[in-house]
């Protein structure tokens, strides 16, 4: 099967291009914290004197280790197989992606940038063999349970592209499910999203009381930064549908633009205080360029 | 403050109704959908309204609409305002500085108050107002001319100062007048108690007169009269009269003065409205005499002193040249200042010569004809001749006396009013003749006086015979003014210190021989006369009080005396009465009503700049 079908999405239409998987295949992931693996991996397991024990299968990716290749079964399904064991951990990243209402504006949108940032860590994360936990905040689409090695990087690549925000679930409430809910190991959870919740920050702390290491990356429009609207107006909530009548003169502007600047600065320093990272990236940047110097400025990059 | 369409205020109704009405509408606002809400402040504010309705919220836009629509339909209805300062292009002030307006009841005086008056218009000028001053003293002066020139005005201001003398309002009127001409929207002002004779000969053209009566009050006691005579006993005798103004009963104390010491006192009280006559004695060769009254509340004191000097006794050697005149003969013999001599005729060696030659100083010609005589005064009675200057005019029978000079020495203190005459040789003025017709008749002159060659003459036209005349208290009143006059050159001759009786603001002429004269007022301040000639023309007695005038060969006592009914009547008058048109007196002073739409549209503006940037700012 040619590489290129494996990461063309359901509509054909890949979120990364094969210049930007170039680009990301060799970059890792660099968490603050050792978290313990479930499968073998590429990371030093903090759990010293574990014989090696096979764990699972999974498809070859181009790329693996061809000592793990099972010769038995690509002898008789022709195939080819990689064995796992967990003598070496692997990372969990959660990629959560927020799907909310809020999430489809901007030209480009904020969903699109978010999906392709979504992918690209995402394809960091595989590319360093760590598992890839795709979840849709608020989406109804149903993600891969876990991905695995530069195999998966298809799969992931269609979630990707398969998701359309059209969700008015509120981004702090699902997160604090998601928190509570038990399922998830510690990992890295890394939360992909505009923030545009009141209870962010609150959702957030939430996260990183879980023992997940929190990586956000905030995305914001033009139209956030900088909105341009003026007169008497009638705001509705993208999500909720709550009016908020305004007019929108210097005054209403300046008090908006200092609100949103505190918020950022709210998810920013909660991030901080959990240990982990904040980036804030612009829709109508260049998204991989942009992240990848962001994520190593802010040290969530191996050197 | 009132309108010139007052009606146009009604629509303040509408336009501040309709102003509310749209505030009642509520804002219909544009749907905007956006990401998240609750980072916006909800801070609205109400600049448009396109929905009905809602409860009426008070607005600082609200409150700006409001008071900019009210002051433009104000503006609209043209408000007047009154100002202290000018409204016309010219104002011509007329300031009556005459004795009344030294009157106390307007604090410090009824002058000083118009001339702060003249102060404040002068303060409130603008720049294309252009203001002149008049001042009706002794003389009419155009204190300046019409100026927009401030402190040429407050220089001119200070050459003012008060006079007792009565003004020629008529004159300052017709004055202002012309200098009123032709400008539009001028303006005459009279500061004034109206206490002036009525104007008859005034035209006020175009200008619009306004008349701010001065003064509160008439509480006024005044010596209105002042007179000495000898009496057969040789005792000089002063009759005095005084009036009270007011219109209620005064009080008064009279002291009567004799060369400075006290010689009598009296209190009494005259009635409202009423004159008090009294007579104090002198003893022969008392010099001066004095009366001064007091009275509590008086507002004037131009009028509570009055001084005579007193005439020597028996000086004037008078002929009387009559066939039979009891009432002549007996009016001049009673004035002890006569020597009275009686003749048919003049005796021959009194005939043809210089004045003053002869042995007589007054010759009197009773109903026969004058011949020339030596006699330094001459006075005929019936019969006229060249040397009285006049012509003969014929014999007119029944004449009617229609107007005499009240204030000629001559006929002072007389009254001439209804006096029957059955026939009288009245005369005319020859062209040229240094003569003055004290009293005339529709046919022609009945009392003339001149002073021709070093000689003084007076002409009665009538035969006192022939007339009332001799019935009347006025005779011999008439007789002792004419004998004092025709004389009072012959008295000056005799070296004694001249005493003169004048009235304030009236000029006189003195002989100041000996080239050189002074004039030393009450306060001992001096000016020189000019007496290059001999005679002096003594001008600037404004106010009473006793002067000197001195010289080489001048020595003469000036008593300046109010003495004047008229001045002394100090009721400020609520009318002015000139020519054909009545003035009313301005009850609000300082008013002059002009049109202030032009500072409200300005302020509109202001206000309408200050709602455009609230506008602005909340939108």
């Amino acid at each position: 099967m040619p590489e290129t079908s494996k990461i063309q999405s359901a509509s054909g239409i890949s979120v990364l291009t094969p210049a930007e998987r170039q680009r990301l295949e060799r970059l890792r992931l660099a968490p603050r914290r050792r978290f313990a693996g479930r499968v073998r991996g590429e990371r030093t397991s903090r759990q010293k004197g574990v014989s090696i024990e096979f764990a699972d299968y999974r498809d070859y990716a181009a790329g693996d280790d061809l000592r793990s290749l099972d010769w038995n079964i690509l002898a008789r399904l022709d195939r080819p197989t990689i064995r796992t064991y967990q003598d070496e951990d692997d990372l969990a990243v959660y990629l959560l992606l927020d799907m909310s209402a809020s999430m489809d504006f901007g030209n480009p949108s904020k969903f699109h940038a978010a999906r392709k940032a979504a992918a690209a860590v995402g394809f960091i994360a595989l590319a360093g063999q760590d598992a890839v936990y795709p979840i849709a905040i608020g989406g109804s689409a149903e993600g891969p349970r876990a991905l695995r090695s530069r195999a998966s990087a298809g799969a992931l690549d269609r979630w990707a592209a398969s998701l359309e925000p059209s969700g008015s679930a509120s981004l702090a409430a699902t997160l604090s499910h998601m928190a509570t809910s038990g399922s998830m190991r510690p990992g890295m959870a890394v939360c992909i999203t505009d923030a545009l919740d009141a209870a962010a920050p609150q959702a957030i702390r939430a996260l990183g009381a879980r023992g997940h290491e929190v990586l956000v990356i905030q995305i914001l429009s033009n139209i956030e930064i900088d909105p341009e609207m003026e007169g008497d107006l009638r705001l509705l909530d993208s999500e909720t549908g709550a009016p908020v009548d305004i007019t929108a003169n210097a005054e209403a502007l300046r008090i908006y633009k200092a609100n949103l600047t505190a918020h950022c600065q709210a998810v920013e320093d909660e991030a901080g205080r959990l240990g982990g990272r904040y980036i804030k990236l612009l829709a109508h940047q260049p998204i991989i360029e942009t992240l990848t110097h962001e994520l190593r400025r802010a040290g969530a990059l191996q050197r | 403050m009132s309108y010139l369409t007052s009606a146009a205020l009604w629509w303040l109704l509408p336009v501040l109704g309709t102003i509310i009405v749209l505030y009642l509408m509520k804002m219909r606002r544009q749907d905007m959908r956006v990401p998240a809400t609750f980072l916006w402040p909800k801070l609205t504010s109400d600049v448009r309204a396109n929905a009905p309705m809602q409860r009426l919220r008070l607005s600082l836009l609200l409150i700006l609409q409001l008071l900019a629509a009210s002051l433009i339909v104000i503006a609209l209805a043209g408000p007047l305002h009154r100002v202290r300062g000018l409204a016309g292009s010219a104002t011509i002030v007329v300031l009556d500085n005459s004795a009344s307006m030294s009157a106390t009841d307007v604090s410090p005086t009824r002058f000083g108050a118009a001339i702060r008056r003249v102060d404040a218009l002068i303060a409130g000028m603008s720049g294309a107002d252009r203001l002149a001053l008049i001042d009706v003293g002794a003389s009419t002066r155009i204190v300046f001319g019409l100026t927009s020139d401030k402190p040429q005005m407050t220089r001119a201001m200070r050459s003012l100062a008060p006079c007792d003398a009565a003004g020629n309002m008529s004159e300052a009127l017709r004055l202002a007048s012309a200098l009123a001409m032709n400008r539009p929207k001028a303006r005459i002002v009279v500061l004034s108690d109206g206490n002036f004779p009525t104007v008859t000969d005034f035209s006020l053209g175009r200008a619009e007169l306004v008349y701010e009566s001065i003064g509160t009050s008439q509480k006024n006691v005044a010596i209105t009269a002042l007179d000495s005579s000898l009496s057969p006993t040789g005792q000089v005798q002063c009759f005095t009269s005084v009036h009270n103004f007011d219109s209620g009963p005064m009080p008064v104390t009279l002291t009567f003065k004799v060369d400075g010491n006290i010689a009598d006192a009296q209190q009494f009280t005259i009635p409202a409205g009423q004159s008090v006559a009294r007579t104090f004695n002198a003893s022969h060769g008392a010099h001066k005499a004095q009366v001064r009254i007091s009275a509590p509340g008086d507002i004037l004191a131009a009028d509570d002193q009055a001084t005579i000097y007193l005439q020597g006794s028996g000086s004037v050697r008078t002929l009387l040249i009559s066939n039979g005149n009891l009432f002549i003969e007996r009016a001049l013999s009673l004035n002890p200042a006569v020597r009275l001599e009686m003749a048919g005729s003049v005796p021959e060696d009194e005939r043809l010569g210089s004045p003053g030659a002869g042995a007589y100083d007054l010759v009197v010609f009773d109903n026969i004809a004058p011949v020339p005589v030596k006699a330094a005064a001459v006075w005929s009675l019936g019969v006229p001749g060249q040397q009285f200057g006049v012509a003969d005019a014929g014999m007119i029978s029944h004449p009617n006396v229609l107007d005499w000079s009240h204030d000629d020495p001559v006929m002072r203190y007389a009254d001439f009013r209804s006096l029957v005459i059955d026939h009288a040789h009245v005369v005319r003025s020859l062209r040229g003749a240094p003569i003055k017709i004290l009293a005339t008749s529709s046919g022609g002159a009945l009392i003339v006086s001149g002073r021709t060659a070093g000689r003084r003459t007076l002409y009665t036209a009538w035969n006192i015979l022939d007339s009332d005349f001799p019935l009347r208290v006025s005779f011999p009143v008439f007789v002792a003014n004419a004998v004092a006059w025709l004389t009072q050159d012959n008295q000056r001759a005799s070296g004694a210190a001249i005493g003169l009786m004048v009235h304030p603001g009236k000029p006189f002429a003195i002989t100041t021989p000996g080239g050189s004269a002074t004039l030393v007022r009450p306060d001992d301040s001096k000016s020189a006369l000019d007496a290059s000639t001999g005679l002096s023309i003594v001008r600037g007695i404004d106010q009473v009080g006793e002067y000197r005038i001195v010289g080489p060969e001048t020595n003469a006592n000036v008593a300046v005396n109010l003495l004047d009914e008229e001045a002394s009547d100090v009721r400020p008058r609520a009318t002015l009465n000139l020519a054909s048109v009545t003035v009313a007196a301005n009850k609000s002073p300082g008013g002059s009503l002009s049109e202030i739409w032009r500072p409200l549209i300005l302020v509109v503006l202001c206000i309408l700049a200050a709602e455009w940037w609230v506008f602005v700012r909340r939108s």
